[in-house]
């Protein structure tokens, strides 16, 4: 590893997340999972009062879907702030100057990780506010919030491959629909074996699936799936991380 | 813009229609995602939330039954895009600036940018009645009941088609009409669109869905879907559709007679 790589990553790093400040890029990662979380726990809840349910809270229930959300959010629209770069061809002055392509990648995850945080630790506290029963201990706690990070790392992944290959903000939909429809046929609104038909199906190989009930899990003091979804979401990161590598290969290969 | 010089209102309606129709269906990005989205939350939908047919004194024991009226606001939602976004993009291409030198009457010019929004939404909620039917969704009300959902679901593409319009002439932008759609969005979530009033389980959130004009919506074609006819669930959600229409028509029609003036 070159001497230069962590100046590099760190100096993108902050570079992107002045960006974030100044065009206020973190607030639909915000609004949008806690209008979700409202909307969900307020206007859902009548069915967890099942037996069949099985799960003690429905607000930490869906909770666990709006941090997953968040995450996904955060990744996305940090990748679409860095499409910014690629229009003005910023990130081929910066390529000229750095020794490797990772730094670059580096750097951009860095950006998206730190305002992950952020968000993770905001909407915790709006789910507490929001009556959400969170029984586990503090490092159960901890490892639903890493959880969430790690998925923010792959979701920042797959965003700069992307980015890195239609290379205009017209990204964001490429981004964020597939990110969407993996979200939505994951056990989102009931538990897996409360799904009908076809979605039961698709969510038993969904990957966000092991997350979403390692979190439950983890939450209520019952870990669940723990290698499983630490294995999917590392998994997502290794795939993701060739996919944003070889974009940025790409790139540097044409004039 | 040199056919609608010396035309009569009709006239130039259609020429306007035509143009709307043709460029809205010439665009699959547009078209896409408006036939798409509301069939893909049906399906997640009605297999992610089949369990709450099992809450007590739910109307159905079919909950794609229960979630299609939701589908025919969804494609109104998309008019907002679709009409508010085309005459945007008129605006700004200096299209509109050419047909204020015409003769051509402000209500056709709006009616003419709704034309493309109604005939998607008829086509759409077609559609959706159609495989929501083949996949055992039944509709109480019968054929006229299934033909009213989309005279329903043209009326609120129309007048959320008109909220489009009236941000479109207001700020001129594409971006600002843009904005309507979450904020839509955010009304239909807070609606009773999931789960019927009277069974939503937190008071907070059955407050927020009564004093929605959404819910009002979502359950006048809910109700001859369910229930059969039933006149206070349609008139409650035919009253609201209108008053929008109206109500933006007027603040549009202001708004282009100010612009014109200016232009």
């Amino acid at each position: 590893m070159s001497q230069r790589f962590w100046p590099i990553a760190t100096g993108i790093a902050v570079r992107q997340l002045s960006k974030f400040a100044r065009t206020a890029n973190f607030i639909p990662p915000l609004l949008i999972p806690c209008l979700f979380l409202a909307a969900f726990a307020g206007g859902l809840s009548a069915v967890s009062t099942s037996a069949k349910f099985g799960y003690p809270n429905y607000t930490a229930f869906v909770w666990v879907f709006v941090l997953v959300m968040g995450a996904v959010f955060s990744g996305i629209f940090s990748s679409v702030a860095f499409t910014d770069d690629l229009e003005d061809r910023f990130i081929r002055r910066i390529m000229l100057a750095t020794p490797g392509r990772a730094p670059i990648i580096v750097g951009l995850v860095m950006a998206s990780f730190l305002q992950a945080i952020f968000i993770v630790l905001f909407l915790f506290g709006a789910g507490l506010i929001a009556g959400m029963e969170a029984t586990g201990s503090a490092p159960q706690l901890a490892v639903v919030l890493v959880i969430g990070l790690l998925l923010n790392v792959a979701v920042s992944l797959w965003g700069i491959g992307v980015a890195l290959r239609v290379r205009s903000a017209l990204a964001a939909p490429l981004m964020l629909l597939p990110a969407f429809a993996v979200i939505f046929t994951s056990p989102v609104y009931v538990p897996r074996h409360l799904l009908g038909g076809w979605l039961h199906t698709v969510s038993n190989v969904n990957p966000l699936t092991p997350l979403l009930e390692a979190g439950r899990g983890f939450l209520i003091g019952v870990p669940f799936h723990t290698g499983l979804a630490f294995g999917t979401v590392l998994a997502m990161i290794a795939l993701f991380y060739v996919f944003a590598w070889t974009g940025m290969q790409k790139l540097a290969r044409e004039p | 813009v040199s056919e609608l010089q010396g035309q009569s209102l009709g006239e130039q309606f259609g020429v306007l229609a035509q143009r709307s129709i043709v460029r809205s269906f010439r665009q699959p990005v547009v078209i896409m995602p408006v036939l798409a989205f509301p069939l893909f939350f049906l399906a997640v939908n009605a297999a992610g939330l089949k369990s709450a047919t099992d809450i007590p004194n739910f109307p159905t024991d079919n909950y794609l039954t229960f979630a299609l009226a939701t589908a025919f606001i969804q494609v109104g939602m998309s008019s907002v895009s679709i009409s508010g976004g085309g005459l945007a993009e008129d605006i700004q291409s200096g299209f509109l600036k050419r047909l204020s030198l015409t003769k051509m009457k402000g209500t056709a010019l709006v009616l003419g940018h709704l034309a493309g929004t109604g005939v998607m939404a008829v086509i759409s909620s077609i559609l959706y009645i159609a495989v929501a039917l083949i996949f055992g969704a039944s509709i109480k009300a019968g054929v006229a009941g299934g033909v009213v959902c989309v005279l329903l679901a043209l009326l609120v593409a129309l007048a959320f088609g008109s909220i489009g319009i009236m941000a479109a002439l207001r700020t001129g932008s594409t971006q600002a009409v843009q904005v309507v759609f979450p904020l839509l969005f955010v009304l239909l979530f807070f609606s009773s669109q999931s789960i019927p009033r009277n069974l939503i389980d937190q008071a907070w959130f059955r407050h927020v869905a009564t004093v929605n004009p959404m819910s009002y919506l979502v359950e006048a074609p809910r109700s001859l879907i369910i229930k059969g006819w039933d006149a206070q669930a349609l008139g409650k959600g035919v009253l609201i559709a209108v008053a929008i229409l109206a109500l933006t028509m007027s603040f549009a029609g202001g708004a282009m007679r100010q612009g014109f003036k200016e232009r």
